[in-house]
């Protein structure tokens, strides 16, 4: 019977102690599934160099959290569905396994809802231009009351 | 044809500010799309590639959330309408 412990540690944890999420922090954004999102938004016409700027600035930040969410997102999910019992302390293979392959799986899977996404986009910005062109009235866009 | 009026989302904001709403609004669906998608298309991990029936539900599932996203925005801005 040992004694009961807080479950938080006394000291604050450093965030340098946390090397994952700090090597993801380092690494350039472009390897991130939700870049292939982020890439087929496409440049916005029309605005300043310091606006562009600006939303560069914007569009690193948020790939920067996004990046985070999903990695603490992906913990969660594998978690709640490769993890039942607390016999041991550590993981055990079988756990470990169905976790790895949990992880990789929905990797892949986030990386191509973006791949059709992009291309969804894409597709929806030909038909703005086209119907823009010819005078007809451009199809409502995705957010209501902010017509493409 | 012109414009609704009034829209609910006015558009009378800086190209700044609705490209950050823009920005926000495709990140949420991003996410939410890939967790709903999961949900539905994959129930096991034999192994860490998607197979093909995988593939096949998740080309379709983004499809069919697109084209859902798109009826109901339609919706929002027709309600957001004042009566004809």
């Amino acid at each position: 019977r040992h004694s009961a412990r807080s479950p938080v540690p006394n000291c604050v944890v450093q965030p340098a102690l946390h090397p994952t999420r700090d090597r993801l922090l380092a690494k350039k954004p472009d390897f991130s599934p939700a870049m292939s999102m982020f890439g087929a938004m496409g440049g916005a016409g029309g605005m300043s160099q310091a606006d562009q700027q600006q939303m560069m600035a914007l569009m690193q930040e948020m790939q920067v959290q996004e990046t985070l969410r999903s990695y603490n997102g992906l913990v969660e999910r594998c978690f709640a569905d490769c993890v039942e019992s607390f016999v041991t302390k550590k993981l055990t293979n079988k756990e470990t396994d169905c976790i790895s392959k949990c992880a990789d799986k929905f990797s892949k899977f986030a990386m191509r809802v973006g791949q059709r996404f992009g291309e969804h986009q894409q597709k929806m910005q030909e038909e703005a231009m086209r119907a823009a062109g010819s005078g007809g009235a451009p199809p409502a866009g995705m957010m209501p009351g902010m017509p493409r | 044809r012109p414009p609704p009026s009034s829209p609910p989302l006015s558009t009378m904001q800086s190209p700044a500010d609705s490209m950050r709403h823009e920005l926000a609004f495709y990140s949420d669906l991003f996410g939410k799309m890939t967790n709903q998608c999961f949900k539905k298309c994959v129930s096991r991990y034999h192994e860490g590639d998607l197979n093909t029936g995988e593939t096949v539900c998740v080309d379709r599932c983004v499809s069919k959330y697109l084209d859902a996203t798109n009826k109901i925005g339609e919706i929002i801005q027709k309600s957001a309408e004042p009566p004809q």
